[in-house]
């Protein structure tokens, strides 16, 4: 029985992520989200840092009095708000990010080690992942920010170490259980050395079900940085990123409530946008799962086609 | 004969997969009498798991009854012409016991509370009528210090254990109709022995029809009644247990009991079906078997009928010649 | 025997940690093997045979020194492997292999066959080329009977018994000398699993491989063993060659086994006589003083509650690990009404 693989498997998989219009949906907004990024320099208009004090607290531009020239408004500081918007897209991406690789880093070579060593090396790491889970999160920033003063560096230090925890576990439980298959159990038997067995016959298993996290856990971080901007321990003006621009517009609140609304929505849309997608993401990597959407979708289309 | 139990009709269930649809079940008709064993035979992939699914009201997605109907005693059960789930029948009438008893118990309710559950449902008992109850029918299945094992968990239980439960669980309700799908396969050959006992003996105290789903052929020379054999979604032969085993019909069953090794007797080499069986997103035109027959002829191309092979003894196969003397010639 | 002995183990142990141990507490451990001593001589194959619990798996795993003996030795081709490590300890691989149950989970999904099948070669540095490699899969495929275009694909192409044929073929890359196979039918269709076992016992006529067939279907070990092992609760309680151990075996338990077993045939079946004890298998971590199966025998005596039954010769190459059973001749009593 030979399973013909699909011709195009990119498209044979776009086509399934499009039944989904939610996910894809949620990948669209995503992909926008990081060309802006990319293209910050290109697609803003206006100098994040700008001020102008004659243009300021002007509304978006489907006010009365707003205008063509800021389309999203101004701040107290005659900033353009869409600029804004775009160039702390970039902070926060790059945060996001680089804290997610960070802490997936430590966290998957720790969880490596522990999930393969089993034992005593096991206890004593998985007792540090647990020691350093009951520690305070905010606590620990701001020990940290206290030490090296507030910035988008010590930020992704400091979430990294906040945050790898949760990788760490992952990997552990992959690794251990992949470890009882007959498969790893085989390669040993042939006379495999440790490292062949780790890279070629359990780290595979990791990808998929890392990714997965990975994508999830980026939206604490964007959170997360949000939070800890907002409190003013994290990105500092002129740098601007969401979390510090719904900080700095909270006291023009009932004057100016585009301030805190646009870069309030962006955090929320990146957040849904990417639950969305990976919601998708997770059933496509689960075989029964996947098998079950799929007869679903062709069930609903014969209702329809039979009502039709 | 008395009305069957049971019928089934050309029932076909189709299961939606991304490779394609497959179709599980194509067309087994089948009958059952009151108090008989029928013992249904065939591979991984044979359907004979997804027919009693069927019959038990558990098919969903991805699969779905694409056609047939199944009966009870003259009912419509499943298929066309069913107004409401019958669900008076399902879980009272008709039982069912799984390969593993552990996934079908719940390990947060002592054996007690879920043998009670179902008395309750069933049986409309409560209290201390329950718990009699829920007594004499572990001692039924043959547990002993059932008032104590009444008040334990099922982990507390051995495999075997856990399988008398299970049957006590499915006989409370006093049904007619017993499905076991693998009922020993995960159990010891010592305990295997000891629940076929515990069947045997329950059939004939209750006077339950059983259906007994098994791939091994031992088990349904020790118990059976009838047996049907399947094969890649199709019934290939039906008949008196000692019929199909003296004198087989179809290439297939032969195969399968000479390449089956004896306790009893050495061979000098097993009997060996070459080939797999056909995948079922494309079933084979005509005898599916014929790819792996050795005694396959051109006629075998066309679509096969089941056909009269002696009293009460169908087989799908027209040759009625021993195939794998034929093959060995 | 006359033949020096390819494997022999002599009064092996072993020892597993029952609860994990963490860092402050010492790990509990039960003894699942206990004083087995097996020889297997070269292209022979021993079947070892006994229910879940009985530690069969876990001699098999001692053998190819997968878990840590904790008494007890066990030689290879005249040489004491018992506490080989490192680099000997892989280049002993070559020369013993593994067969595995589930041939479903024993191949990595995400290698092609090509590439499991050439691993072992790989990995021992037997081939110099890709090429080379190439062709020697070639031969290890065709030898198992299956298609050379097969190379190229992956393992979920293919049915459970080519999968195990796959298994084979990688097994049989590095011309090992003893194959533990455990059982390597048991996950397999009715209808292949004599495709596998007729393969098994080609291969040994023609490569002189010894087998330790580990199987509870003692149907096909009957069929595949020259002699036969039983084994109870991490204890071997008889060994004899296949016809002894089929025709007259001596221990109670043995007796059970073989009752238990259904035979496909209706007429036959119906007029055995099964003996069926009562009782499950032991608990291991809490196994029965004197002989372990002496809460579900029949004929237990004082004796067998205070004392181990030595494994001791009944008759000729057949030895049984009771104490109410003297010999082959006049044992056939009448023990059950």
């Amino acid at each position: 029985m030979t399973q013909a693989r699909p011709h195009r498997p990119l498209r044979a998989l776009l086509a399934e992520l499009w039944q989904d219009k939610p996910a894809a949906l949620g990948l669209a907004v995503i992909l926008a989200i990081v060309a802006m990024a990319i293209l910050a320099p290109l697609v803003a208009p206006y100098d994040p840092a700008d001020q102008s004090i004659l243009s300021r607290l002007t509304p978006p531009v489907w006010n009365d009095r707003g205008s063509w020239e800021h389309i999203l408004g101004t701040d107290n500081l005659g900033r353009d708000v869409f600029s804004r918007l775009i160039w702390g897209a970039r902070t926060t991406l790059t945060i996001g990010g680089l804290t997610c690789l960070i802490a997936a880093g430590i966290g998957t070579v720790v969880g490596l080690w522990a999930g393969f060593m089993g034992g005593r090396t096991d206890s004593v790491l998985m007792r540090l992942v647990d020691i350093q889970v009951s520690f305070p999160g905010i606590l620990l920033i701001l020990l940290v920010v206290g030490v090296l003063g507030p910035g988008m560096w010590t930020l992704i230090i400091v979430l990294s170490v906040t945050n790898w925890m949760v990788y760490a576990r992952l990997v552990r439980s992959v690794v251990s259980s992949t470890r009882q298959t007959p498969y790893v159990e085989a390669a040993e038997v042939i006379g495999c050395r440790p490292s062949r067995v780790i890279f070629v016959h359990i780290l595979p298993n990791l990808v998929s079900p890392l990714l997965t996290l990975l994508i999830l856990e980026f939206t604490n971080i964007v959170l997360a940085e949000a939070a800890v901007s907002f409190l003013g321990f994290g990105v500092q003006p002129p740098d601007t990123s969401w979390g510090l621009d719904v900080a700095s517009g909270r006291d023009y609140l009932f004057i100016a409530w585009w301030l805190v609304t646009f870069p309030g929505l962006a955090i929320v849309a990146t957040v849904l946008s990417i639950n969305l997608f990976a919601n998708w993401l997770r059933v496509t990597t689960d075989p029964e799962e996947r098998e079950k959407r799929h007869a679903r979708t062709v069930a609903a289309r014969r209702r329809r086609r039979g009502t039709a | 004969m008395n009305d069957p139990l049971l019928e089934i009709d050309d029932l076909r269930v189709d299961f939606d997969t991304r490779a394609g649809l497959v179709q599980a079940v194509r067309g087994v008709s089948l009958t059952l009498g009151r108090g008989e064993t029928l013992g249904l035979v065939g591979e991984s992939g044979s359907g004979k798991s997804v027919t009693a699914q069927a019959v038990m009201g558990l098919i969903d997605v991805p699969g779905r009854i694409a056609g047939g109907a199944v009966r009870w005693n003259g009912m419509p059960l499943v298929g066309e012409g069913v107004r409401r789930r019958p669900r008076r029948i399902w879980g009272r009438e008709i039982t069912m016991i799984f390969q593993n008893p552990m996934t079908s118990l719940n390990p947060l309710m002592t054996v007690g509370a879920q043998l009670g559950e179902v008395i309750h449902l069933y049986l409309g008992l409560r209290g201390a009528a329950a718990r009699t109850r829920a007594a004499e029918l572990l001692d039924a299945v043959g547990i002993s210090g059932a008032s104590r094992r009444l008040d334990q968990y099922p982990h507390e239980f051995s495999g075997g254990m856990r399988q008398r439960v299970m049957i006590a669980m499915a006989i409370a309700s006093e049904p007619r109709l017993l499905i076991a799908d693998e009922p020993t396969t995960a159990l010891d050959v010592t305990i295997q022995a000891q629940i076929l006992e515990l069947l045997a003996g329950l059939q004939e105290k209750l006077g339950l029809s059983i259906i007994l789903i098994t791939h091994d052929l031992g088990i349904v020379a020790g118990l059976c009644h009838r047996v049907a054999v399947m094969y890649a979604g199709q019934i290939v032969e039906t008949g008196t247990v000692d019929d199909i085993f003296a004198r087989p019909g179809h290439p297939y069953t032969q195969g399968l009991i000479r390449s089956t090794p004896r306790l009893d007797a050495v061979e000098d080499r097993l009997v060996s079906i070459d080939g797999t069986p056909p995948g079922l997103r494309t079933p084979p035109e005509g005898c599916a078997f014929r790819p792996r027959c050795p005694a396959a002829q051109a006629a075998c191309h066309a679509p096969q009928r089941l056909a009269s092979h002696g009293a009460g003894h169908v087989a799908c196969c027209r040759a009625g010649v021993d195939a794998w003397d034929v093959g060995a010639a | 025997m006359t033949r020096d002995p390819a494997l022999s183990v002599d009064g092996l142990s072993v020892d597993y940690p029952l609860s994990s141990g963490g860092l402050f507490r010492r790990a509990r451990s039960v003894t699942a093997v206990s004083d087995v001593s097996l020889q297997i001589a070269p292209g022979e194959t021993l079947g070892l045979v006994g229910e879940s619990g009985s530690g069969k798996t876990t001699v098999g795993r001692a053998i190819l020194r997968r878990v840590p003996a904790s008494a007890g030795r066990i030689s290879f081709e005249g040489k004491d492997i018992t506490h080989l490590r490192g680099d000997a300890l892989r280049k002993l691989r070559a020369r013993m292999q593994l067969i595995l149950q589930d041939p479903y989970t024993s191949l990595n999904p995400r290698m092609t066959v090509a590439d499991i099948v050439a691993e072992p070669l790989l990995v021992h540095g037997l081939v110099a080329s890709r090429a080379e490699a190439a062709r020697e899969v070639r031969g290890l495929l065709d030898r198992v009977g299956m298609p050379a275009d097969a190379a190229d694909r992956y393992p979920h192409s293919f049915s459970g018994g080519q999968r195990q044929r796959i298994g084979i073929a990688r097994a049989l890359a590095l011309k090992p000398s003893l194959i533990v196979a455990d059982e390597p039918v048991s996950a397999l269709d009715v209808s292949v699993r004599a495709q596998v076992v007729n393969l098994m016992q080609d291969l040994q006529r023609e490569l002189g491989i010894a087998f330790l067939f580990i199987a509870h279907d003692l149907a096909i070990v009957r069929h595949i063993s020259h002699r036969v092992a039983i084994m109870y609760a991490g204890r071997i309680v008889e060994v004899a060659p296949r016809e002894a151990i089929y025709e007259r075996p001596v221990h109670p338990y043995t007796e059970a086994l073989l009752s238990a077993v259904p035979v496909a045939d209706p007429p036959v079946q119906r007029a055995r006589r099964r003996i069926i004890h009562p009782g499950e298998a032991v608990d291991i971590a809490d196994p029965p003083s004197g002989c372990r199966f002496h809460p579900r025998c029949p004929i237990a005596t004082e004796r067998c509650r205070d004392e181990v039954p030595p494994l001791e010769p009944k008759a000729e190459g057949h030895m049984a690990a009771c104490w109410n059973r003297g010999g082959v001749m006049g044992l056939r009593m009448k023990v059950h009404s």
